[in-house]
């Protein structure tokens, strides 16, 4: 008696959370009539799998998910696959408006909000990975936190820094910046010299560099960096000044 | 005295009723500006290209062998994410974890062992870029198709063994099992190169890495 009881209440349950799916599913569908003549649906995202179905104009596709640039579509025969954007495009709205996709090209890059890089290069000639996380206020002024991995044959150091950004000509091809920033550096030497402890320096940059849109959510940026550490101390008259430069690419958003 | 009388009259119904056509023409004209009396079936709804399910990232949860020059092979566990930038192209980070073992020496000569504990943990991570070289179909019977892809990778990252950190260099290949949309199946080879110093010497090492793992999209 009470396992049918509990039997009842989990199909009540069970029934509650399916309807409430499909509620969602339902409401969440984006249904499209095609405009073309026909669009193609291949058996994965990308040109080189085979089209193995065509949904004439006028017929509707349900819109699934979306893969880098390919879409999977469901036609009214229930048979599903991919399209590219590109032919997505050409569908209209059930208003009868067409498909708008946001366009990824060189305005979207100067009206970006975020961007998140990688970059390789060289912090005095020890091979130094990083990565970065930018928020652009203007299109001329943006604030960046660095982290960073540099590992030579004597010591390997781990560093951050926060920096402005300046680029007083967003609208070039190339475009110039400056950054101005501090950080931290620990350095670490390596296990096989004797050598005192790790040492650990805040410091100050100054950093010159150029930006290049390449394509979609892509850019390219090359940046040399000068940094003095704070290194002076009771031992050690002078501030130590190094030098880096990087190469790489970020995504924005 | 009567025509001024109807002067004054036609003068005032003039001021009054003049108007009024031209009222009246703004009346006829204003149907117009009403909406239709048929309304269109569907419901205008604004598209937003954030309500499509993107799934351009993939989680991977793999373990394998990871052979250590000098230090024998052992096992490996990795975590991996990959971003996929377009069809051809994907990001890498990966993050692994093995231990190193006896060298030859140390088992031979039974002394003192080379590395403490701590020292022979092994860690690593890397961010690379991958190729989609060969984007397929498999098929298992005659209707059932799994998509696949044997990609080519190569990267930087550093790998932290016998007490400090080396900057690595990987390059490899793998294939990719697409059990569905959501779930894949990753096996990796890769090469890891990097400089050690524990035997007195800078050497550079070759470390072959062989990983299976499942693969989440989302």
């Amino acid at each position: 008696m009470k396992t049918q009881k509990l039997l009842h209440f989990a199909c009540l349950f069970l029934g509650l959370v399916f309807s409430s799916c499909a509620l969602a599913a339902d409401e969440d569908e984006i249904s499209l009539t095609i405009a073309d003549p026909y669009i193609e649906m291949r058996t994965g995202p990308g040109s080189s799998y085979p089209i193995f179905h065509v949904v004439d104009r006028g017929e509707n596709i349900i819109v699934l998910k979306r893969k880098t640039t390919w879409y999977k579509i469901r036609a009214a025969n229930d048979k599903e696959g991919w399209a590219s954007r590109e032919q997505m495009q050409k569908t209209l709205l059930p208003g009868g408006d067409q498909l708008q996709f946001e366009e990824l090209n060189q305005d979207a890059f100067r009206a970006r909000n975020w961007e998140i890089g990688v970059t390789g290069g060289e912090l005095e000639d020890a091979p130094i990975t990083s990565v970065y996380g930018a928020y652009n206020f203007t299109p001329n002024f943006s604030t960046e936190l660095t982290l960073g991995h540099s590992v030579g044959n004597v010591s390997s150091s781990f560093l951050y820094k926060f920096n402005l950004l300046m680029q007083p000509f967003p609208n070039w091809d190339y475009s110039p910046f400056f950054t101005l920033g501090l950080g931290n550096i620990d350095v670490k030497p390596s296990a096989t010299l004797i050598e005192p402890s790790d040492k650990n320096n805040d410091f100050s940059h100054l950093g010159l560099g150029i930006r290049k849109y390449l394509s979609r959510r892509f850019m390219l940026r090359l940046e040399v960096s000068e940094y003095v550490i704070f290194s002076a101390s009771n031992e050690q008259d002078e501030n130590e000044e190094i030098s880096e430069w990087k190469l790489g690419f970020a995504i924005f958003f | 005295m009567e025509t001024r009388f109807c002067h004054i009259f036609l003068a005032f119904w003039l001021v009054l009723f003049l108007p009024i056509p031209a009222f009246s023409q703004s009346v006829e004209s204003e149907p117009e500006t009403t909406p239709a009396l048929i309304q269109p079936e569907v419901e205008r709804r604004e598209f937003d290209e954030a309500d499509i399910d993107g799934n351009d990232f993939e989680l991977i949860l793999s373990a394998g062998y990871l052979s250590i020059e000098d230090f024998g092979v052992n096992g490996l566990i990795a975590a991996k994410l990959n971003y996929y930038i377009n069809e051809d192209f994907f990001v890498q980070v990966a993050l692994g974890q093995s231990e190193g073992g006896e060298t030859s020496f140390e088992t031979l000569s039974g002394g003192a062992p080379l590395l403490n504990d701590d020292e022979r943990e092994l860690s690593y991570y890397s961010i690379s870029i991958g190729y989609n070289l060969l984007p397929g179909e498999a098929f298992l019977s005659d209707n059932i198709t799994y998509n696949t892809a044997f990609y080519l990778m190569g990267g930087v990252g550093n790998t932290e063994f016998a007490g400090d950190d080396r900057y690595t260099l990987s390059y490899g290949a793998g294939y990719r099992f697409l059990l569905n949309d959501w779930i894949t199946i990753n096996t990796d080879f890769k090469n890891n190169l990097f400089d050690m110093d524990v035997f007195g010497e800078n050497k550079g090492t070759n470390n072959l890495e062989f990983t299976l793992g499942f693969g989440f999209v989302f």
